[in-house]
């Protein structure tokens, strides 16, 4: 409701009846009263022009663009989206997390959630769908949480995990959050519960303390190769490890009938020269990350 | 990458050569065996993202190489990008290169330039997007590139298939390769040293230049300003797609298809965030300023570029064409027809009717001494979705997954 029309309201108040006005406002304070009260949660009408002009705007610099849905949804890489009958529920939910295992991605935590309606009313200003009444009427959800800020070195810490343009970058081995690959432990987990000494400590002298189930694995085989890296999974048939000789590791399977002999060492299989490669400003910044909780 | 044991099938190595989520790009030209090396390309030319080439130990799956598309710091070509935009810049390696075992070089066509259509962020040529870079496929190490298109802001590439055949030019026998190239053109260069040989048009509406000269240079480069709807001919899509040409040496042809489509460009400036798309730019498919839409297949000349027959399609044409020592030509058309022309005179000979349009690449081989023609047949794709934009009722065409064998008859 705008400012003038809630001004309109009182207004029209006043020329009511106490006893009429009186029975509204314990209506009024019954709602605000009630634990989770519907009234309490603002809600959108799709129909809305602003809102759908501001999902055009999103919608062509986001959803238009390149390979994608098209312009005006006309379609391309992914599905024409104009001229079809959608539900506005399934192209909020499909917008906000994605359809997992293709091209498309999921908005929440780049979108805000109103806007992710905004993109869903433009949508449904295309289809062929006419929402009518309470059908167009949504009640905005609070549900997603705008990802925590990290402080700006904990940002650094998050940019260097991650440096694309670094072959070497901590992300090779390491996943946090939705990103990495998930070849060397959980940080988020031992992040929990180490101190900032710890965990620097980790990163330039990683055989000092080394997590359980990723001692370096070396296997011997028939024909003189070692090959030596964390262990993945070990079946009467099979031994899968990832070579960490080499950045990407990959994941070889040696087969029962090519292994000669299997042996533990009690050394971590992440590279012990990060100390070198990194400043100390930029160490610092990476346990900022790790400790930070904002993945 | 993943490698199996060709005779039992069972996984030998694979390895997660960047973390999906985080690079908006994936894998999608197939790995090339070089000697003991595997070279695989990734996509990322469309987002933030900074290109490479890696090369693979065969046995192992360990890491040999990387040639990084985009030079850093310190390096020569790095100052054809300004500021940082070197970091988000494209120069995807999205399609197969070629190799020749003699002179020991590895052909690549590196992709376009991110933001596709947004330059300004970029100024600068932007080495080595919309290159061909041959490299000593043994280290990665840079012996030569050719940059067909410098600054490209139309989203061309340079990726597609680079043929390498030794060529009659103004009287004298050279080691050439043929790269057609999403603009409509096809370069042709000498593959031993780069230099630039001719550049011919595969398409008939073309107007984001006005030519090439004998030098390579591009005239007359005809760029939207922001914010200002222009027609740029061809469309994203490309005076060609990808699927590949073919060269006979039997009849001296080049056979190549070409599309017949523009479209509506607005450039739009866009900051890059890391993994996200990254076009600067959005467009709407028109027709062409002469003639129908349309696809076509033709016989050229491949160095000169002089065009013997023309094939026309009412639909673009997408799948790889294969040219035979029998002096046929095969490929398929988006309604389901797999045919056969005369690789002479471009009559059509042959058809078969497969249920579903043709995107994938016929082969042939023999198996005792009995001949075969296997071709992949389903539609699909960010261009079949493209063309409904300007064809609607492309939306109709069924999908498939289906593998198609023909052979020869037994008194053959």
């Amino acid at each position: 409701m705008s400012a003038a029309g809630f001004a309109f309201s009182l207004m029209k108040i006043r020329q009511m009846t106490l006893a009429r006005a009186a029975r509204l406002w314990l209506g009024v304070f019954l709602l605000w009263a009630a634990p989770h009260s519907p009234a309490q949660t603002p809600t959108i009408d799709l129909r809305e022009t602003a809102l759908i002009a501001r999902g055009s705007d999103l919608f062509a610099g986001s959803c238009a663009i390149g390979y994608c849905h098209g312009s005006e949804g006309r379609a391309s890489r992914g599905p024409q989206l104009r001229e079809r009958p959608w539900d506005p529920r399934h192209v909020y939910t499909v917008t906000r997390d994605g359809v997992p295992g293709t091209a498309m991605p999921a908005w929440k935590g780049i979108l805000p959630d109103r806007d992710v309606w905004a993109v869903t009313a433009y949508v449904m200003s295309l289809s062929t769908t006419k929402l009518q009444g309470q059908s167009a009427v949504i009640e905005l959800s609070e549900s997603i949480a705008a990802p925590p800020a990290r402080s700006a070195e904990a940002q650094l810490g998050h940019d260097l995990f991650f440096d694309l343009t670094n072959q070497k970058r901590c992300g090779v081995c390491h996943r946090l959050g939705a990103k990495g690959v998930s070849i060397g432990p959980d940080l988020a987990a031992s992040a929990k519960h180490k101190s900032e000494g710890e965990l620097l400590r980790d990163i330039v002298e990683p055989s000092s303390s080394v997590a359980e189930g990723y001692e370096q694995t070396a296997v011997a085989t028939n024909n003189a190769e070692s090959v030596v890296g964390v262990k993945k999974e070990e079946t009467p048939g099979y031994i899968k490890l990832y070579d960490t000789s080499s950045i990407p590791p990959p994941l070889r399977t040696i087969y029962r009938d090519q292994i000669h002999a299997v042996s533990t060492l009690e050394r971590s299989a992440m590279p012990g020269d990060y100390g070198k490669r990194l400043s100390a400003q930029e160490l610092r910044a990476i346990v900022a990350y790790l400790k930070s909780g904002s993945y | 990458m993943i490698a199996l044991d060709a005779k039992t099938g069972r996984e030998v190595w694979k390895v997660e050569v960047e973390s999906v989520e985080q690079c908006g790009c994936n894998i999608t030209g197939a790995p090339l065996v070089v000697n003991s090396k595997v070279i695989v390309g990734v996509t990322g030319g469309d987002s933030a993202h900074r290109g490479y080439l890696n090369a693979f130990d065969t046995r192992t799956g360990r890491h040999v190489w990387r040639f990084w598309t985009i030079p850093g710091p310190g390096e020569p070509g790095h100052d054809t990008w300004k500021g940082d935009s070197w970091k988000n810049g494209g120069g995807s390696t999205w399609l197969t290169g070629s190799y020749d075992p003699e002179l020991n070089l590895l052909y690549w066509g590196v992709g376009n330039p991110a933001a596709d259509f947004y330059g300004e962020s970029r100024k600068g040529d932007n080495l080595y997007t919309d290159s061909v870079v041959a490299l000593n496929p043994d280290t990665g190490e840079l012996k030569w590139h050719y940059q067909l298109i410098p600054h490209d802001v139309w989203d061309w590439d340079a990726g597609y298939e680079i043929v390498l055949a030794d060529l009659e030019f103004k009287g004298e026998k050279r080691k050439v390769l043929v790269n057609p190239n999403k603009g409509g053109y096809t370069w042709v260069l000498d593959r031993v040293t780069g230099k630039f040989l001719n550049a011919w048009p595969l398409a008939e509406n073309i107007n984001w230049i006005k030519g090439i000269d004998e030098e390579g240079n591009l005239i007359g480069r005809n760029e939207a300003k922001v914010g200002e709807p222009t027609i740029i001919c061809p469309s994203i899509g490309g005076g060609r797609s990808w699927n590949h040409g073919a060269y006979s040496p039997k009849s001296g042809f080049f056979y190549s298809t070409g599309i017949e489509w523009c479209q509506t460009l607005t450039v739009v400036p866009q900051d890059p965030q890391q993994g996200q798309g990254y076009f600067g730019g959005l467009f709407t498919l028109a027709p062409p300023e002469k003639g129908e839409p349309g696809g076509h297949l033709s016989a050229y000349d491949p160095v000169s570029g002089k065009r013997h027959w023309i094939y026309r399609s009412k639909y673009p044409l997408l799948a790889s064409q294969l040219a035979t020592a029998g002096d046929l030509l095969f490929t398929g058309d988006s309604q389901g027809r797999f045919f056969a022309l005369d690789a002479q005179t471009g009559d059509e000979l042959w058809s078969f009717r497969t249920g579903s349009g043709h995107r994938g690449s016929p082969v042939t081989y023999a198996v005792n001494g009995k001949q075969y023609v296997a071709v992949p047949v389903g539609w699909g794709s960010a261009l079949a979705g493209l063309m409904t934009q300007m064809w609607p009722e492309s939306a109709d065409i069924s999908g498939a997954s289906t593998l198609y064998v023909f052979a020869l008859p037994e008194s053959q």
